[in-house]
């Protein structure tokens, strides 16, 4: 899949979504569970704030000098025997692994959890060319298996989905014929695709943070599967989007207790994997070839714009399991791989207002998301930014742009403004009757369908002011 | 055959989109604001550092965690393998295929701990020879059911073990088997990831190349990804017990 | 003392009892009331939909408004006074006009802010009896950190009983124009949070921002449950 992940339009979406109780419960109580323990695991570090801090200079530095950080990972990768590709657009990236592909003959690959590949659909270039490929998260093999649904979250993609869903699943297409039980279900998948791992001609991982200065890959796991993914086939390619950086070990130690954390709520997930370069000549095991494709597919755009904040990202989704919005709409209402306040900043700078004009408006601008952000990016304030240019570029409803005119004009003249708020005070308090208008129509209707309207007071304040002397 | 591709342009671009020329003299990394980092239970003895990690592994990672010394660690380790070798139900079955272990080499680990005296008819011990090449050891490592690594490390805040993939240890003995024993003189205790980290920076300042793989382990594997309920044990290993050596 | 009072749109039109009482409780406790009649509203809806450079001639004249004087100004709604403290923000390219929106900004207060900060207060006096719930607001709380200022006055309120409730910091689902935007997430965020509310029977929903407190109350209502709604300054002068 690409990133965008349905055809439908974003109200249809919702629609479709908020009728799914299950969703909305296993959502809600993720929610509550994962920002409780974000919030456990900040606490029991201390210093919260600093680290925060830190994490976001650290950030910035590399953003300012990407260019030199890219530069030396890319010799440091080379010296150590492996090749770097740089790739401009998604097509770049996946020609590249394609060639890889084709140069090995490759029939088998395992792949770990990677939204960049999601981004350059790099599933459906691999397959085209004769190539199995097994996603290896638990999770995401999930999705996999069920026709390649879109994940709902960007750290448990299977969120919206129940064990009894998942066993249906596993007993349609891959012969399970055990209980709901989750140890259960893991268990066969372990089992199942154990032989993938052994005998996979080429092992394909996303990137958390490159090591500039050494020419190293870390990988964030839990499941073990990165772990063989880089450890067992011959090859190993890495795909990185290109901000995925810090420039020494230094810098890595901050942004991984920030990530692990702010995602899970644990100091260090089970396995932080540290890979620089193929094996070297006298170990047995590990790849014989290493790839490092770096991925711009428009975040260069993004780092030249008012947006570059969002390249901050570290993907913990803390911004998610802390949205109310999202709570109640579900990952998969984002249309886009990425979901939640970070899905809705960065999908229409990835893939444009076509396809993802309504997301900057799914948020009342609350500001939750500010606080558990581990790099402090100000996502509310892009959310608006967002609406800014829609507004300039004309893509918002003509009517809104024609209304909030109107308000403007008569807001910027005092008389005008004086004379509107007496004649509403008036208008109000005659036709509001038990919550309602007698004509419902435009927002008036969007507003009264799950709420009345506020019982007017009568008299405006101004007038009752300029009166009392 | 070029080893970097297309870089020239795509870092032209980026100097560009930061309206500004390319940026090829070193670049001064600002020194970080704050030391909380360096400030994690820095005034910890070595035995406190110990306690957390002990409990840290038992309490929040599923793991077993044991103290023994140099003179006991063979008996320490046998105990563990016949622990896990042993059926669910406590039975020793020997009709079944025997348990398998597979060593490190690596000769710390061997200075302190003889192998041969864990090799039984029912428990047969392999030790990780690269002499046999890649085919041979991999098979080892995924039939046995336990195996054996000699950690670098042990960080304390997050019951981790730190391993150097080398030529004695292959990256499969702590990977393939269902068992993960990590032995660690309490002298490699530290209090957390920042001072891993600090060996690894001093390595790349020099121009050491990294061993090609780094692991920070901590417990067996995990998931969460079905309903969020903790799953232990998924692809990687399902069990993993510390051995922590009190008196080196 | 003397202050500015800055009305805002909601309580001009359909709320004027809590701006009412805002300048009697203002008065009582010895501040002497100006309400500048050149100004308007501080342009959310229009601001928070994105329109930032059609809100300027609106914002410069809410800044010309209160050039009448220097005095402090002082505001029952978190929302508006987070709005205008954005203007230098949003003035930015007219560093002439960021610097007199700033000058405006600083010296404007929410209404807690200034009764417990500036005029050094926690207790008005008031007696309210019953239990109830206060409904912190994202503007408050996240823009303004004005976190335990109301707390603090409500504390002083003799006979009311204040209940933690469920999540009790999590958007009420208002956000202007996103309750008739996204109407039907709003909804749902406002559900959930009369849910949470209800589950601790209380007598009243207390909030510092109108604005909320419409939204909230605006499903109460429908939803028939025996809930008053009051405005902080509707508990604080209530004898």
């Amino acid at each position: 899949m690409s990133m965008k992940t349905s055809k439908l339009k974003f109200k249809e979406r919702i629609k479709v979504q908020m009728k799914d109780d299950f969703m909305r419960e296993s959502v809600a109580n993720a929610q509550t569970r994962m920002y409780t323990n974000r919030q456990i695991a900040a606490d029991k570090l201390g210093n919260w704030e600093q680290w925060r801090e830190m994490g976001m200079d650290i950030r910035d530095h590399v953003l300012e000098n990407l260019d030199y950080y890219l530069h030396q990972l890319s010799e440091n990768v080379k010296n150590n025997g492996g090749q770097v590709f740089f790739a401009r657009t998604a097509s770049d990236a996946t020609n590249y692994v394609e060639s890889i592909i084709k140069a090995k003959n490759a029939k088998k690959v395992v792949k770990s959890k990677s939204m960049v590949t999601e981004e350059i659909n790099l599933n459906q270039i691999i397959e085209r060319n004769g190539c199995e490929v097994i996603e290896t998260d638990l999770g995401e093999y999930i999705l996999q298996v069920d026709d390649c649904d879109p994940p709902s979250h960007i750290v448990v993609p299977a969120l919206h989905k129940n064990r009894y869903q998942i066993r249906d699943i596993f007993k349609d297409k891959i012969g399970y014929e055990g209980s709901e039980d989750p140890e259960e279900l893991t268990r066969y998948v372990r089992d199942y695709i154990r032989h993938d791992f052994l005998q996979a001609d080429i092992g394909i991982t996303g990137c958390n943070f490159a090591v500039a200065e050494s020419g190293t890959v870390t990988l964030v796991t839990n499941e073990g599967n990165a772990r063989l993914a880089t450890s067992l086939p011959k090859t190993h390619i890495a795909v990185m989007g290109m901000e995925r950086i810090v420039p020494t070990f230094e810098e890595l130690d901050i942004v991984i207790s920030l990530l692990c954390r702010s995602a899970v709520g644990i100091p260090l997930t089970g396995y932080v994997t540290a890979l620089t370069g193929p094996r070297e000549e006298e170990n047995l095991d590990g790849p014989e070839e290493f790839h490092l494709v770096i991925v711009d597919n428009g975040r260069s755009d993004i780092l030249g714009s008012e947006f570059r904040d969002i390249l901050r990202c570290v993907r913990c989704a803390a911004c998610v399991n802390t949205c109310p919005a999202y709570r109640h709409i579900g990952g998969q209402s984002y249309g886009s791989i990425y979901s939640g306040p970070i899905g809705a900043v960065l999908s229409p700078l990835l893939g444009g207002y076509d396809d993802f004009k309504d997301l900057p408006y799914a948020c009342s601008l609350c500001r939750a998301c500010h606080d558990v952000c581990p790099v402090k990016i100000p996502l509310s304030d892009l959310l608006l930014k967002h609406r800014q240019k829609m507004g300039e570029e004309k893509i918002t409803p003509l009517a809104e742009r024609a209304a909030v005119g109107a308000f403007n004009i008569i807001n910027a003249h005092p008389l005008l403004w004086d004379k509107t708020v007496k004649i509403g005070a008036t208008v109000a308090s005659g036709l509001i009757r038990n919550g309602k208008l007698p004509l419902q129509m435009g927002a008036i209707s969007e507003w009264t369908e799950a709420r009345d309207l506020p019982q007017p007071d009568g008299q405006s304040f101004r007038s009752w002011f300029k009166n009392r002397n | 055959m070029s080893q970097i591709h297309n870089r020239d342009s795509f870092l032209d671009n980026i100097a560009n989109k930061l309206g500004r020329p390319r940026q090829t003299e070193p670049v001064e990394r600002p020194k970080l604001k704050h030391t909380c980092h360096h400030e994690v239970m820095a005034e910890f003895s070595v035995d406190e550092l110990k306690d957390v990690l002990v409990n840290y592994a038992r309490t929040a990672l599923g793991s077993q965690a044991i103290e023994t010394t140099k003179a006991a660690l063979t008996t320490t380790l046998a105990d563990v393998c016949k622990k896990y070798c042993t059926d669910e139900d406590n039975s020793t079955d020997t009709t079944q295929a025997p348990c398998e272990t597979i060593v490190s080499a690596d000769p710390r680990l061997l200075a302190i701990f003889d192998p041969e005296q864990l090799d039984t008819p029912e428990h047969i011990v392999h030790i990780w020879d690269t002499k046999l090449g890649y085919g041979p050891n991999i098979e080892v490592a995924e039939r046995a059911k336990v195996g054996i690594v000699f950690a670098e490390q042990a960080l304390a805040e997050s019951g981790t073990m730190v391993l150097y993939s080398q030529p004695a240890q292959g990256r499969a003995i702590s990977l393939l088997p269902e068992a993960s024993i990590f032995v660690v003189p309490k002298s490699h205790l530290v209090a957390r990831l920042t001072q891993a980290t600090a060996v690894l920076h001093e390595k790349a300042k020099k121009g050491e190349r990294l061993p090609s793989c780094v692991n920070f382990i901590s417990g067996p594997s995990s998931t969460a990804d079905i309903e969020l309920i903790k799953v232990i044990g998924v692809h990687g290993p399902i069990y993993a017990t510390y051995v922590i050596i009190d008196d080196m | 003392m003397k202050v500015n009072f800055f009305v805002t749109c909601l309580c001009d039109t359909v709320k004027a009892e809590v701006a009412k009482k805002t300048v009697m409780l203002l008065e009582q406790l010895g501040c002497e009331v100006i309400f500048p009649e050149q100004q308007g509203c501080c342009g959310q809806p229009s601001l928070n939909s994105g329109y930032i450079e059609s809100s300027k001639p609106a914002m410069k004249n809410l800044i010309k408004a209160f050039e009448c004087n220097d005095l402090p100004i002082v505001t029952p709604a978190g929302s508006c006074a987070a709005s205008i403290k954005r203007y230098p923000e949003y003035l930015a390219d007219e560093p002439e006009w960021a610097e007199r929106a700033q000058q405006v900004a600083d010296r404007l207060y929410e209404l807690t802010q200034f009764i417990v900060n500036q005029l050094g207060t926690v207790n008005v006096g008031a007696r309210l009896e019953g239990r109830a719930v206060y409904h912190p607001s994202c503007s408050l709380i996240r823009k303004l950190n004005v976190r335990e200022e109301p707390l603090a006055l409500l504390a002083n309120v003799e006979g009311l009983e204040m209940l933690p409730i469920e999540n009790q910091e999590t958007c009420c689902g208002f956000g202007g124009t996103f309750s008739v935007k996204m109407a039907d997430i709003s909804a749902e965020m406002v559900k959930e949070k009369v849910h949470h509310i209800s589950a601790v029977e209380p007598d009243y929903l207390i909030g510092a921002d109108i604005s909320c407190l419409v939204n909230i109350g605006g499903r109460i209502s429908r939803e028939g449950k025996p809930i008053k709604v009051l405005h902080i300054v509707d508990v604080l002068m209530s004898r």
